[in-house]
């Protein structure tokens, strides 16, 4: 009797062992895909708030740009009137109006440069270490317009403002940086489009059977002609990468940046037109 | 003869009150029919009434009459699975095609801005 009732109870711990390691394997897997979800959640939320960071930095420059513009026209306003006058008022007035102007032109700088780095760190066609090699020159340089729009603001006299405008000279390169990292980001936009198109070739392949054996030649011929614009785009952004790497190469890819870039343009224009048509073969 | 009865009826239990209740002949307030033979114009009394028919008889026929179904066309299956299947990959297509568009070298949102480097004193 004891020694059926101690069967029972074993049969029934295996059974609760057993019960209880499926319900652990359960909880395991809903709390890794609860966090591939939150995971995949975070990304978007990220990327979401990129974009309104993004607006944001627009908004800011936008009105910062409007005020410099502002001070600017009273700031040359001041400047004739001290040139023609030459009275102590004048003067007075002319220190206060390029004090102003000065502080406006370092705010309007460092909302530029903080626009270009949020769009440059949205970007996803750059290569990471070009990327965060940009990223940190461009910190470089809000980082000092920085002092110098505190230091400003503390001076008075027309001597100071005159120093300050001189320390102003010395923050060189931004235009050059701009040119550069736009070059970059222009480059990169068609970059992400051609990334972009190589797996939704693939998928049209597939949803048209064209690996099949049995597929339509004037499919099949299709389609090779689209993989060879796609290979046409990928040479040529391969060979822009490997002049954009060349020491002040971006620049001049800007000045030039039509000319530059559109046989890359051109080539995934066509790409993406026959794709539109192999869907509808 | 409620009223004949008021004063001759010795019942106690009635009260005088209560003998206009007992009269059965009408006011004459509204007669409907002496009313409307006096009157010579029932033109726009029967346009009300046909209105009014006219308007209840559309009432039945748009909400309780049976409608009639149009008939289905049953697409194959396949057909349909095929239909949307491509959506997405047009979507997709479309999408990637407002991307290259905004990717055009022509268009340029960034530019440095036009500020001036040289401000200075006279």
């Amino acid at each position: 009797m004891s020694y059926q009732i101690n069967n029972k109870n074993k049969k029934i711990s295996l059974i609760l062992f057993f019960c209880l390691v499926v319900a652990l394997a359960m909880v395991r897997v809903h709390l890794v895909r609860a966090d591939e979800s939150a995971a995949k959640t975070d990304l978007i939320w990220q990327k979401e708030r990129l974009e309104a960071e993004i607006t944001q930095a627009r908004q800011d420059y936008n009105q910062s740009l409007e005020e410099y513009r502002n001070k600017e026209r009273v700031y040359d306003i001041a400047y004739d009137q001290y040139a023609s006058l030459k009275t102590l008022a004048t003067l007075e007035d002319l220190v206060v109006k390029t004090k102003a102007v000065a502080v406006s032109r370092d705010q309007v700088l460092m909302n530029y440069f903080e626009l270009l780095k949020l769009n440059l760190f949205a970007s996803e066609g750059v290569e990471l270490s070009v990327k965060n090699q940009y990223l940190n020159l461009i910190e470089d340089k809000i980082g000092l317009l920085k002092k110098h729009h505190e230091r400003l603001q503390e001076k008075n006299s027309q001597s100071e403002v005159q120093e300050s405008l001189e320390d102003f000279a010395e923050i060189s390169d931004l235009e050059k940086i701009s040119q550069q990292v736009l070059a970059l980001l222009a480059i990169s936009r068609l970059q992400r489009v051609y990334d972009l198109a190589i797996p939704l070739k693939k998928d049209i392949d597939s949803f048209r059977d064209l690996e099949e054996l049995s597929a339509l030649s004037a499919l099949v011929r299709a389609s090779e002609e689209t993989d060879k614009t796609l290979g046409q785009a990928k040479s040529n952004l391969k060979l822009l990468w490997e002049k954009a790497e060349k020491t002040n190469s971006l620049e001049t890819i800007y000045r030039n940046l039509t000319t530059e870039l559109n046989p890359v343009y051109i080539n995934l224009s066509q790409s993406l037109t026959y794709l539109g048509e192999l869907l509808k073969l | 003869m409620a009223k004949d009865n008021l004063f001759i009826n010795s019942d106690q239990t009635v009260f005088v009150d209560q003998a206009p209740l007992w009269r059965k002949t009408s006011q004459n307030k509204i007669d409907l029919k002496s009313n409307l033979t006096k009157n010579k114009n029932l033109k726009p009394f029967y346009f009300l009434m046909a209105g009014t028919f006219l308007l209840l008889a559309f009432y039945i026929i748009i909400f309780y009459l049976p409608k009639r179904e149009k008939p289905v066309v049953v697409d194959d299956p396949e057909v349909v699975e095929e239909i949307l299947e491509a959506d997405p990959l047009e979507q997709r297509v479309d999408q990637l095609q407002k991307d290259l568009k905004n990717a055009d070298p022509t268009r340029q949102t960034l530019a440095f801005p036009n500020i001036n480097f040289k401000i200075r004193f006279p």
